[in-house]
């Protein structure tokens, strides 16, 4: 089967006939076989696929076929889909059934998108390695012994090796981005708020954000569009109208725009030096091509992974309570009082970086430190919002490297928690302000590895963000 | 009850500091952040979603019918209502908590200093201010008595709507406090809010109590007593905790700040946790819900659309009507005895007669059958004729009340004229014929006369009882009497 880079050319092909969605399915089942080295995914739903394909193929000759049909889609494994398991790539869950469908997924689903599997990812989504699913790390594509990033490393390493179409995935900190340069892909986080989180399993409830991982700018577009808008199960998704993001894809042809660099980021020392160099290149060839580019100060940037990491853990300190072994979920054996029950099923169920996380939040909201931590931590974030939108008075779009580095060698990282936190230090800032990010794959590394740029946009301007996007990558694809 | 003994001298040097904390458990269809019934004697576990499950990626949404709940009483309650308010996170762990986190408000709730007067037994009205009232979900219950080995969780009440209602320490006895609270109970049930009914545990509420010298200047430290779910316990508790704070610290002692539940088997009050052991529930705001907005528009529509809450019937009963504090209490106890009473009041009755009428013949059927006035199977425009015809000595009150009203009970259409008619019950105005009667009569028991006119005034029962049982009880009595009066005091 030919390649395809866009849903666009599949369905071509679906309506010439040259290609069904039984071929496409089965293409895909045996590439997930071929490649289960990569451990992209913890399940892969075979049988309903395929069911699920014929009776598209069938929708596509009666003319009532989706505008998503075709999509060969893998959710990472925090996405609810009713009747089949979500485990959030931790013990705690396993064997949990979900009664309800996530409504990303779901609406999806509406527009005849198939679910082929559910992907691999850090335990609740917390790691930017994939090196702490129960399942075992997930390999990068591009080399067997790099992590393929986190936390929606299944989906991005499944979505890169052609092991589906595109992808689900959840940026709480990058999640989406970081994985996507990683791997090569397009990915993108949308404003807070934009894509409901019901059935979503929580991280950071504040900053969690569903997002696709797809080959193409025009994909992650026609996705978003379907995926967002309000939600009555999510109080927190955002009535604001959802632009027609695919149609406004040229939207961007002849305009020149107000790229502002953070000149903290460029200058930051953790910075690979050949990604420092090509963002600088690739800076001067926005500016001959005639957009506005200009360095712009965030002296917070330094603040934004502390921040982070302060109120993510709070919130997921909470969040994470429900899983206590009482109603669902494992159960420590032989316990024979409930104190005992909370501290063996918790103990044993939830994963070192879930603790870690858990503790720490516990920590920061507790009498005593709340103030010092939580509260300053608000603040800090609020200072962040506000500086953020100064920025954008100035910039359409503000333009970082997504990642400090490219993909780094698996256990490399696992015992320096602060050098791991510091991968996700230029896509926090995206969450802690609620704007909309994508990482594009527009670098190569001489280590053969890819890299991503990220671009960042005002809350709700997805459709700017996206258009723009489309054409960077139409120049780096006719190079 | 309390083992302990303070003398009146030492009682008098102190002063007792009370505020409370009142759960209000609020009438609606609706659980507060989901969407299945909330409703009394289902099965276990009948009415849980994967919200009150707390299943992984489910979100809360809330409930607007709550909202309206807490602001009615907040309206009711002269608060503060500002234009956003905001949820907040509980943590703690039980296993009759889904979520592991109960949510709550903290920081800006829904109502905020607001008071409430309250008519105190010596009749006047104090102002009890009220801190907050804010919104919050209740848990499931566990029930640990009925399995031997394990205790067994039932959800259904789990994420059902509560109000929490906190005061200042402005109630200074367990009488006061006992007002308010038996106040709160009624607003509650004007309102719609709740059915307030404390046994269920729909309205519930702990005491914070304090004691200091009369001639301190600062409040002593407070204790809190949890687990009073009745008006009755609640004063003994106050009272209970009010002596024992005296005793320790006329003993020397000190007291410390604490949470200590009311043991009804001994009267007394146990301690639960101290301060140190104290759980530490870090709020934090509810990031699963936006802030929610609160428009003046919907503030005026239900301002506008409250009842006549109790204190102003409490009010006008009082200064208007002359009615007695008791009185007044006890038609404004339910909402519905006073909306009757006033509707017999639009019949133009005196308030003193639909008074003895709805507090005697119609409490005692509605006691008898354990019912609210709302069901008295009388409409007051009913009552009211039938009162008007024992006014206007048509009926006897006897009869009117042992038989007309059961009969007008029964026939709901029936004229109570026209049904007094058929029960023979009304009365014959008829000066002549009775005067006729009487002349018969004395003519008939000339030495009754004689005895009577030397003194024996006992005997004209004697007449009016010949008279009556002649007339067959239909004579009206004051008329009966009078006539008999004058004819054997005449002189002839």
């Amino acid at each position: 089967m030919k390649s395809y880079l866009t849903l666009d050319e599949i369905q071509s092909d679906l309506a010439d006939g040259s290609i069904s969605c039984i071929e496409l399915v089965t293409h895909y089942l045996k590439c997930i076989r071929e490649q289960q080295a990569l451990h992209a995914f913890v399940e892969v739903f075979e049988e309903e696929a395929l069911q699920k394909a014929r009776e598209t193929d069938q929708k596509l000759k009666q003319g009532s076929a989706g505008k998503l049909a075709g999509l060969v889609l893998g959710i990472k494994d925090v996405l609810c889909y009713e009747g089949h398991t979500v485990t959030a790539s931790s013990r705690i869950l396993q064997g949990f059934e979900s009664l309800f469908t996530a409504t990303a997924v779901q609406r999806l689903l509406a527009e005849d998108a198939i679910v082929i599997g559910r992907q691999s990812c850090d335990e609740f989504a917390m790691g930017s390695s994939n090196e702490n699913s129960w399942y075992g790390p997930v390999r990068n594509p591009h080399h067997l012994n790099k992590v393929p990033g986190g936390s929606s490393g299944g989906s991005a390493a499944a979505v890169s090796a052609g092991l589906c179409h595109a992808a689900l995935g959840s940026d709480t900190g990058g999640s989406v981005r970081q994985p996507a340069s990683f791997c090569g892909i397009v990915g993108l986080k949308p404003t807070y708020g934009r894509v409901s989180r019901w059935g979503l399993i929580a991280y950071a409830s504040s900053f969690d954000q569903v997002g696709p991982l797809a080959r193409s700018v025009e994909d992650v577009a026609r996705i978003t569009q379907v995926m967002a808008g309000a939600d009555g199960h999510d109080n927190t998704a955002s009535p604001h109208p959802v632009d027609d993001y695919p149609s406004l894809l040229a939207s961007a042809t002849g305009q020149r725009y107000r790229i502002g660099y953070l000149r903290e980021a460029l200058e930051s020392e953790g910075l690979d030096p050949e990604i420092r160099r090509f963002t600088q290149q690739y800076l001067q060839q926005l500016a001959a091509a005639g957009h506005e580019v200009k360095p712009v100060s965030f002296p917070l940037l330094e603040y934004v992974v502390p921040c982070y990491y302060v109120l993510t853990t709070a919130e997921a300190s909470s969040n994470l309570s429900r899983f206590d072994g009482v109603r669902y979920g494992y159960r420590a054996p032989n316990v024979n009082d409930l104190e005992t029950l909370y501290v063996k099923s918790r103990s044993l169920g939830f994963g070192e970086e879930v603790k870690k996380r858990i503790m720490l939040g516990t920590f920061v909201l507790s009498a005593g430190y709340y103030d010092a931590y939580y509260t300053q931590a608000m603040k800090v974030r609020r200072l962040i919002q506000q500086q953020t939108l100064e920025l954008f008075k100035r910039c359409d779009f503000l333009l970082t490297p997504t990642t400090p580095t490219p993909a780094f060698d698996l256990g490399e990282k696992t015992s320096d928690p602060v050098a791991m936190f510091l991968a996700d230090i230029f896509t926090v800032h995206a969450n802690l302000a609620g704007i909309p990010a994508i990482s594009l794959p527009l670098g190569s590394h001489s280590s053969q590895l890819p890299f991503g740029i990220q671009l960042m946009a005002p809350h709700f301007e997805e459709a700017r963000l996206l258009a723009f996007s489309k054409q960077l990558m139409d120049v780096c694809l006719s190079k | 009850m309390s083992k302990l003994r303070l003398s009146a001298e030492i009682r008098q040097k102190y002063q007792a500091v009370i505020g409370l904390e009142v759960h209000v458990q609020l009438q609606v269809k609706s659980k507060i952040f989901a969407t299945e019934a909330f409703t009394f004697g289902s099965e276990p576990n009948e009415h849980i979603s994967v919200i009150t499950l707390a299943h992984p990626g489910a979100l809360p949404s809330i409930n607007g019918a709550c909202v309206q709940q807490a602001l009615k009483m907040g309206l009711a309650t002269h608060c503060h209502i500002p234009t956003a308010t905001y949820f907040a996170r509980k943590n703690y762990f039980y296993p009759d908590l889904p979520k592991g986190y109960q949510l709550s408000q903290a920081e800006n709730p829904i109502c905020q200093n607001g008071y409430l007067d309250v008519p105190m037994p010596d009749g006047g009205l104090h102002r009890i201010r009220i801190e907050r009232i804010h919104l919050e979900e209740d848990a499931g219950k566990s029930i640990h008595d009925l399995d031997e080995r394990d205790t067994l969780i039932d959800l259904n009440r789990a994420g059902a709507g509560l109000i929490e209602l906190v005061t200042y320490p402005d109630l200074r006895s367990a009488d006061e406090a006992c007002a308010f609270m038996a106040e709160i109970r009624k607003l509650v049930r004007y309102l719609g809010v709740g059915d307030g009914n404390m046994e269920q545990g729909n309205l519930r509420c702990d005491a914070n109590v304090s004691v200091m010298l009369k001639t301190a200047t600062e409040y002593g430290t407070r204790v809190e007593v949890k687990n009073l779910n009745s008006i009755n316990y609640l004063g003994k508790a106050i009272n209970y905790e009010i002596e024992r704070q005296i005793a320790l610290i006329e003993n020397g002692g000190e007291v410390r700040q604490s949470t200590r539940t009311w043991q009804v088997s001994t009267g007394t009050t146990q301690l639960m946790r101290d301060k140190e052991t104290a759980d530490d529930y870090r709020y934090f705001p509810e990031p699963d819900l936006q802030p929610l907005r609160i428009s003046r528009e919907q503030l005026a529509q239900l301002q506008e659309a409250l009842p006549v809450l109790p204190a102003a019937l409490y009010e006008r009963y009082t200064q208007e009507l002359g009615l007695s504090y008791l009185e007044a209490m006890a038609l404004v106890e339910q909402a519905s005895t006073a909306r009757y009473f006033d509707a017999l009041l639009e019949q133009k009755l005196e308030a003193r007669v639909a008074y003895n009428w709805l507090m005697g013949p119609v409490k005692s059927y509605l006691n008898e059958h354990q019912l609210e006035t709302e069901a008295f199977p009388v409409e007051p425009a009913r009552l009211a004729a039938l009162i008007r015809l024992v006014e206007g000595g048509k009926v006897s009150h006897n009869a009117a009340r042992e038989r007309l009203l059961p009969a007008m009970m029964l026939h709901a259409e029936a004229e109570p004229a026209h049904l007094a008619r058929e029960l023979n019950v009304l009365m014959e105005s008829n000066t002549t014929a009775i005067a006729q009667a009487m002349e018969a009569l004395m003519q008939e028991f000339p030495d009754e006369v004689a005895r009577y006119r030397n003194g024996r005034k006992g005997l004209m029962g004697f007449f009016v009882g010949k008279i009556m049982k002649a007339f067959k009880g239909k004579a009206n009595p004051k008329e009966v009497n009078q006539v008999v009066k004058s004819q054997l005091e005449a002189k002839n």
